[in-house]
């Protein structure tokens, strides 16, 4: 079966139907751009499956350049990109070039780290991996044994400079 | 193989549905993930990551987008001894195409984290 020829939601399915998934032991540790705390991203082991194997996910490219539409009761307009809302007030979100998820031939197979980094880039905003002002990383790669074992005080981590 | 049709008729009743409208009624992103501990899916369809984002309090990501931020989004969470509801929150973190944020809360509306969080949505793609 020729997956580039088919649209992004038939190649889910078909993902879902003929992968095992895959469950990656590495995380993301990132600061919320608002200060709020940490967060810790989780790869989907379907998704992870779909990134090794290849022919499924489009281009990361695409999501970076997918452009929402929002409008307030002003009847002004504001672009943002797809993991990003303008704030209270603002809705709609209409995605305005959504057909370049299913256009853009597929990717090729990638590795766990490679996937990873994939993920950082689709579903961590931009002010936390594109910074180039700040002194230091505001979020690292780890191996889910690196997190601390209990989560009572999750709300209270933060990310080491030594990390 | 595959099968076109526009509409699937029901023999006895004669009832009919629009395949357009039983494809817009299909859930287009579902999730089960494990709340507690090392947080984890269990099983899910159209997800690309989950968020642990604190006590509680969780996202999740689609790999094809919805075609707006208007979808229905719903779910549920339970699996402990106290009863836990499902809250999805748009003030703090305000739903996207492809980004939906939600809690699982006790009966006083207090953020825990649960052993079972089921989320779901419905609406159309991108």
């Amino acid at each position: 079966m020729n997956l580039k020829r088919k649209l992004l939601f038939e190649r889910i399915l078909h993902g879902k139907a003929n992968l095992e998934p895959v469950q990656s032991d590495l995380r993301v540790v990132y600061e919320r751009p608002d200060g709020s705390g940490i967060s810790v991203l989780i790869p989907d082991p379907n998704w992870m499956a779909m990134a090794q194997a290849g022919g499924y996910l489009p281009p990361v490219d695409v999501y970076l350049n997918l452009q929402c539409e929002w409008t307030n009761a002003e009847g002004e307009t504001c672009i943002t990109d797809s993991i990003t809302h303008p704030g209270p007030g603002w809705t709609g979100g209409k995605v305005l070039n959504g057909h370049m998820l299913h256009l853009v031939h597929p990717i090729d197979p990638l590795t766990e780290e490679q996937a990873i980094e994939y993920l950082i880039q689709k579903d961590i905003p931009r002010t936390v991996w594109q910074d180039t002002r700040a002194n230091r990383p505001k979020f690292i790669i780890v191996h889910v044994s690196q997190l601390p074992a209990t989560r009572a005080f999750r709300n209270a981590w933060t990310i080491s400079e030594a990390a | 193989m595959t099968i076109v049709a526009e509409t699937i008729e029901d023999l006895s009743s004669a009832d009919s549905l629009d395949i357009e409208t039983l494809i817009n009624c299909a859930p287009k992103q579902w999730l089960n993930l494990n709340g507690i501990g090392t947080i984890a899916a269990r099983d899910s369809f159209n997800s690309a990551s989950l968020t642990d984002l604190g006590l509680g309090s969780y996202q999740h990501s689609t790999i094809n987008a919805f075609a707006n931020a208007g979808y229905a989004f719903s779910g549920a969470a339970g699996g402990t001894s106290l009863a836990i509801t499902f809250a999805n929150y748009d003030v703090t973190a305000p739903r996207t195409a492809t980004v939906s944020a939600f809690y699982a809360l006790d009966e006083a509306a207090t953020a825990l984290d649960a052993a079972n969080v089921d989320s779901m949505g419905i609406g159309e793609l991108a």
